[in-house]
Parts: structure tokens; sequence; C-alpha cells
């Protein structure tokens, strides 16, 4: 009975087939929408290096002194630890050469450093510009430091950074903002995912209606043969799930099909980097909610038709 | 008696194909061979297999060498040339695929030739080749040919498979996705209501799955993880399959649309349009676009004309599908390795394709005139492959031979070379290195195709100038110049 009901169903005009590509293209679009976004920065996240140094509060790491003070009218950054070099290659990823007193490119108030070379008794040695926060910072050391902190107006605070991910706060880095930017994505594929599963669920209600013409018709064929309308409900239900299932499976095909020759031209024609992050097994769970969701709206709509008389 | 005739012109054209790199060159193509053939002599000397390493895991190659090396009383580097014979003998499989699907002998010869002369020149780069893949390739294209009888004998059927099996593993994963290619097709039939070899390929899936994995098993235990790609990625080659599959199966147009944007996409990346890769590319000029039409319309016609037939729509999805897994894993220098190896099978199909239409334009008025264009081009286009075969980078000469063999001796320290010459150097036992940053006093192997292509690093070459400028090349002392090999010492870096 389950193999002529399986013909019964492919041969219809509501068929199989036609189940099958709908869930496989709509399977596929939501794919599209889904990851293109997210498979980017996930690549991102592999080629952005991790960070290899964390901040914290207590003991062991270097001990790093720091605090905004105010000096001649402007708040600035000071900066002072025993081993600056090694603080600066921890933060900002580069050997820096300080001397007693630096003080970044973009720290341009004279009286500023009038101030420092007074406290020194020395010239001030600006540093090249790095396009961050050192540019702005000043950076002397434990004994000037101490002078500041003793004159200026400011809180002197206290970390210890570490060569190492441990506990405490991670420093910030391309890395962590590609991850909250994935976070960001994350709150659109949600919006998209709920939106996209309304929709396939409309969509096969509909095509569950259209089915259900040829499903009755074989009802009553199989109650003339004396099968029970149940036994025969379950299989056909059995099938559909089945379709469900190769339907979604051919929706990962078309999405990988599709997106990384799309990549591949953009890159032939416009030079855009090539960059695809296939669907890896742990994503492949997030089309089976949806599937089922949708089948069980095929179903229902089958259902309502048949057994409304 | 026409047929016959037919059978002998192919098998003309395809032996003197493969086997002019040795014809003309009189040294076996691609490094490889060199490998093989110290496998063979091995086999020969000692009189047992061994299975140690990668190249041991699949020993069809090594032990044709070294069968008919005993049986013809032949040298065992001249035994190598079998290989290449076998493979111009898979244009009889292809032969007989194309006059059953078609019931057409000239559309059969088409195919033959097609493949022999196909643009993008895989045939003789590749079937010229001694090593494991042109080994396998014999015997995959028998077993599709297998495919096609009515009552396939299961013994035979079973020592086939482990022939491919044994062969290369690649050949086997390109035969394995055609099985699971032509059961979809018969679940179709099944669907429709009338699936008369369901049964058959069902068993011959499961005989070849049964082998295919048994083995992969064993050389798994030996060497480990051997593919170069991870098993994500096989994943995504199931995918791909399924896309594929989809695409092949909503009707001609789809199926052709596909077609029309892959063969392109195919012929850039093998002329290294696509890949990031560090040889020097050169631009694609018009020609070799016409003659990518001209070979690209007939194929595509016949596609149309032929896609309800099962075993070329399984032919279609499976070679497809190693085409498109190819392009997905990755632009890069691994993606590079699967896509040279699914050409090999995609130009079977694109030739089985291309042969299938002739029996449909013939018919028509100017059938014959386009027969003969497209003829003229085919063989205009293969001339760079077959430039390729006979001086490109992997070709070897029996100078280089010789004049390493006679340096052997002489040698005291070991030479920095190019992956060419550091697999003939492997089986003479020269002391080698592969080319690296030079330092002082370093001795440098060099031949001619690494003055004329570059050097030969793995599936890439490069411009030599980039381990030898100028400066350094024109201060080395010039130890050996033999026409063809010169030893140099770095002086200058």
């Amino acid at each position: 009975m389950f193999s002529y009901i399986l013909r019964s169903i492919y041969r219809g005009s509501g068929n199989i087939r036609a189940y099958i590509l709908t869930m496989a293209m709509l399977g596929a679009i939501l794919l599209m929408i889904l990851y293109a976004p997210a498979g980017y920065l996930e690549e991102v996240l592999e080629v952005v290096p991790r960070p290899s140094v964390s901040i914290s509060d207590h003991p062991p790491g270097i001990e790093v002194y720091y605090g905004y003070f105010d000096v001649d009218g402007s708040e600035l950054l000071v900066i002072s630890s025993r081993n600056t070099s090694e603080v600066l290659r921890l933060l900002i990823g580069r050997d820096v050469r300080v001397s007693n007193l630096s003080i970044g490119c973009e720290v341009d108030n004279p009286g500023v450093k009038r101030f420092l070379e007074d406290v020194v008794g020395g010239s001030v040695e600006e540093l090249e510009c790095m396009g961050n926060f050192i540019d702005y910072a000043v950076i002397v050391d434990q004994e000037a430091f101490q002078w500041i902190a003793g004159h200026c107006t400011g809180k002197v605070h206290t970390m210890y950074l570490r060569g190492y991910v441990d506990d405490g706060v991670t420093a910030p880095s391309a890395y962590t903002l590609a991850r909250d930017l994935l976070g960001v994505v994350g709150l659109h594929q949600g919006l998209l995912y709920v939106s996209s599963a309304v929709l396939i669920s409309v969509i096969c209600l509909i095509l569950g209606f259209r089915a259900s013409n040829d499903i009755k018709r074989m009802l009553v064929w199989l109650s003339e043969m004396h099968i029970p309308m149940g036994k025969t409900f379950f299989y056909v239900c059995l099938v559909y799930l089945g379709a469900t299932i190769v339907g979604v499976f051919a929706g990962y095909g078309l999405a990988n099909l599709v997106v990384p020759l799309m990549l591949i031209l953009l890159k032939l024609f416009f030079k855009i980097p090539y960059i695809y992050a296939g669907l890896d097994i742990g994503t492949i769970m997030i089309l089976v909610p949806i599937s089922l969701i949708s089948f069980l709206s095929y179903i229902l709509a089958v259902s309502w038709m048949v057994f409304r008389g | 008696m026409r047929e016959k005739l037919i059978l002998v012109v192919i098998l003309v054209f395809a032996v003197f194909a493969v086997l002019s790199p040795w014809l003309v060159n009189e040294a076996p193509y691609i490094g490889d061979a060199w490998i093989h053939l110290k496998k063979s002599e091995d086999i020969i000397a000692q009189g047992k297999l061994r299975f140690e390493e990668y190249n041991d895991m699949w020993p069809l190659v090594n032990l044709i060498i070294a069968f008919y090396s005993m049986v013809l009383d032949l040298p065992p580097l001249m035994a190598t040339q079998i290989i290449p014979f076998l493979v111009s003998l898979s244009t009889i499989n292809l032969y007989i695929i194309s006059s059953r699907i078609s019931r057409n002998s000239y559309a059969a010869f088409s195919t033959c030739m097609a493949l022999i002369l196909t643009p993008l020149y895989t045939f003789i780069t590749f079937g010229s080749a001694v090593m494991k893949e042109t080994a396998a390739f014999y015997m995959a294209t028998l077993l599709i040919a297998y495919l096609l009888i009515g009552r396939p004998s299961l013994v035979c059927f079973l020592l086939l498979s482990f022939g491919l099996v044994v062969g290369h593993h690649f050949a086997s994963l390109a035969l394995f996705i055609l099985l699971l290619s032509v059961l979809a097709e018969d679940i179709s039939d099944m669907l429709g209501g009338d699936a008369p070899y369901l049964k058959r390929d069902l068993v011959m899936a499961s005989v070849f799955s049964v082998s295919l994995f048994s083995w992969g098993f064993f050389v798994l235990s030996r060497v480990g993880w051997f593919l170069p790609v991870s098993g994500n990625t096989l994943l995504i080659a199931m995918f791909a399959w399924f896309g594929v599959y989809v695409v092949s199966r909503m009707g001609r147009f789809s199926s052709v649309g596909l077609q029309a944007l892959l063969i392109p996409l195919a012929a850039l990346a093998w002329r290294g349009h696509l890949h990031d890769i560090p040889t020097p590319v050169s631009p694609t000029s018009i020609w070799e676009v016409r003659d990518l039409i001209i070979f690209m319309v007939p194929a595509l016609a016949g596609l149309a004309f032929f896609w309800k037939d099962r075993i070329v729509r399984a032919m279609l999805v499976s070679t497809t599908t190693l085409i498109v897994f190819s392009l997905i894993s990755g632009l890069d220098h691994s993606g590079l390795i699967v896509f040279t190896k699914s050409l090999h099978y995609y130009c079977v199909f694109l030739a089985l394709i291309f042969g299938l239409s002739w029996s449909l334009i013939l018919r028509k008025r100017f059938g014959k005139v386009f027969l003969i264009l497209a003829s003229i081009c085919l063989v205009l286009a293969s001339i760079f492959g077959i430039g390729l075969a006979l001086n490109g980078p992997g070709a070897y000469h029996d100078v280089e031979y010789v004049q390493l063999e006679g340096l052997r001796d002489k040698l005291g320290e070991p030479l920095v070379m190019d992956l060419k010459l550091y697999y003939l150097s492997e089986y003479l036992g020269v002391g080698r290195s592969i080319f690296h940053k030079l330092g002082q006093g370093e001795y440098v192997l060099l031949t001619r195709s690494n003055l004329v292509h570059g050097v030969l690093l793995d599936y890439v070459w490069v411009d030599l100038s980039l381990y030898m400028p100028y400066h350094v090349m024109f201060s080395c002392d010039r130890l050996f110049d033999g026409g063809y090999l010169r030893v140099l010492r770095v002086n200058n870096v």
C-alpha cells in the first residue's frame, strides 16, 4: 500500500516532486539570507588573530599604573610600568621604543609638554602615530608617575596584563569586534528566521490545500478497497515527512551550489575576494524546526480538506 | 567492418596522443612516474607488496608495471608506458557507452575524438602520465560501460570494483558518486511506477560501497587521513550533490543553464584564472574562446537532446558534483588539487554529450560542414595541451635521466632543485632538497623547463627569478652544463 500511495501522490497534480522542489527552493533562499552575512563574519573570526592578552585587577601579570589626570586644563591618560615596552607590545601588538617620558602624537597641547618637561627635567619624546589610544596618552617612568599622581587631580588605577587569555577582562581587539558584530547579526538572523518560518508555513499550507484533492481521491479509492482511512493517512504523512527531509537536504544543496558560484563570479568580474564559509554540520539543524513547522502546516491543510468532508 | 575501422582510427589517435611524450622525449611524463617505477622495481626484486606509505596504498599502478615488465620481459622504465596505453583503451569503453546511448556509430566516434582532442586538453596531459589516477581511469570507464549491461556478472563487477578501489581513491569516489546518482534515478523511476534497474543497481552500489569502505578503512588505519579535504568539506560535497541533482532534475533548461555556466568556469580555472596560485597566467586568447564555444554549443545541444537518458543524467550529476565541489571547497592550493582530478572525469562527460549531439546535428543541412569545422577547431585547441605534455614543466626528456645518472657519482653535496627533478633524483638516489631561499655555497640543479616555464612546486609552478634573481644567477659558478641540465654553485645571494 505504501508504494501505491507513493506513486499516486507522485503522479498527482499536487505531487511530491513539486513539494520537494518548493521545500528545497525555500530552504535554499532562507539559508542564503541567513548565512550570507554570518558566513562572512565567521570567516573574519578565522582570519583575525585571537587576543593573547587579558587584563585583571590582581596578579599574576605585569603591573601597570594608569590614570586620567588634569594637566594644564586638559584630561590626560598617563600610563606607567616597570616594563613599559612589554606593556605596549601586549596592548598594541607592536614593539615600540619608549623613553622615560613619551607622548602620543595626538597630544598637541604645548602646555602639557612644558609641564611634563618640568617634571622629568628633560625633553619629551613624541611617539610615532599608531592609530590607537597610545596616540592620546603619555607614558612615563614610575618616579614621574608618582610625582604626577601627587600633584595633579586624578585617580590612580592598577591593572595586571597577562600574555595569555585567562580570567579577567579580555582586551578589545578586532576579534572581539567581529564577535560582537556576529552577535548583532544573530539578532537579525533571529528576526529573519521567524519571518521566514511564517512565510514558508503559509506556502506549505497553500501547497497542502492544493494537494488535498489528490489525497482525497486516493482515500476514496483505498476506502473502496476496505483499507482503513487512518492507516492510509498515516502513510500519506510518512511520505510527505520523507519528502520534507529530502527537500531540506536539497535546499542545503542549492544553497551550497548557488552561493559559492555567485561568489566566484563576483571575484571573476568585480575582483571581490572569494570568502565562502560553507555550512558546517552544526548549522544543519537550523532548518529542521522550520521544516517541521512547514510540514505540520502542510498536513494541517490536508487534514482540514480531507476531514471536512 | 565500418565499426572496426572506426575503432582502429580511434585507437591510433588515442595511442599516439597519450604515448607522444614517450615517443618524442623517450621518458615518462609527470614526476609520479619515477615513484611508481621505483615501487615496481621493488616489487619485482622482492617479490612482495608492501603497505608502508601513501603511494603503496593504491598498488594497482605498481602492480601493472611490474606485471607487464615481467611478462613481456621489458625494462621497467619502458613498461611504465602500459599505463598511458591502458588510458588509450578507455576510449573503447567510451565508444561502447556512447554507442549504447545514441545507437549511432558517428556519435560514438565523435565522443572518443572529443575526449582525445578536448579543448581542456585533459586527455593528453592526464592520460600520458604514469600515476595512480591514470591507472584507475581505464577501470573507471570500464565500470561505467559495465553499468549499461542488462545482466552484468556479479563476480566480474566485484573484481572490477576491487580493481578500481585499489587503483585510486578519487577514481573510486567518482564512481561512488555516479552509482549514487544512478540509484537516485532508479528511485525517481520507482516513484513513476517503473524501476527495472533498481534491484541491479542497488546490488552494484552495495558491492562497490563495501569494497570502497573496506579498503578506505584499511588505508586510514595505515596512513591516517590522506585526502586534501576535511570531513566537513565532504559534508559540503554531499549537499553539493543534492543541489546539482535538484537543478539537473528540474528540467532541460536548468541543466543546460548550469553547464553553460560551469564549462567556462572550469576552463578559466584550468587556465589558472580562478585559483589563488603563484603560477604566472597568460591572458585567455580570443582563439581559445572560439574553440571553447565551438565545443560547448554541440555539447549543450547533446545534453538537451539526451537529458532524459538515465546514464547521461547520472553522469551529469556525478561529474558536475565533482567540479562544483572542487570549486566550492576553496580556490586555494588544495582546491586546485581536487579540481584537477575532478576535471578529468568532467571531460569524459563533456565528450559524451558533445559526441551524442552529432547523431542529431549530422541529420541537419549543414551538419557535415559544422562537423569538419568543429574537428579543425578541436585539433587546434588541443595543440596547447600537446605542447605542455611534450615540453611543459612536467615533461621529462631522456637526456635529463642520462645526464643526472652520469652526475650521480660525481656529486658530494645535495642539490637544490624543483619538484620535477626531485622525483627523478629520488629515483636515482641523488642528494636533494626542494627549492628554498638560497644560501651562499649551495648547489642548484636546473633543467631547461625551469628556464622556460619556471620552478615546479607541487601543482603550481613559479618563475625561477623568485628563487634566483638575475644577479644571483649571473654570479653563479657553472659546474656542469649539459644542454638540458645545469649544476650551479651560488656565490652571491
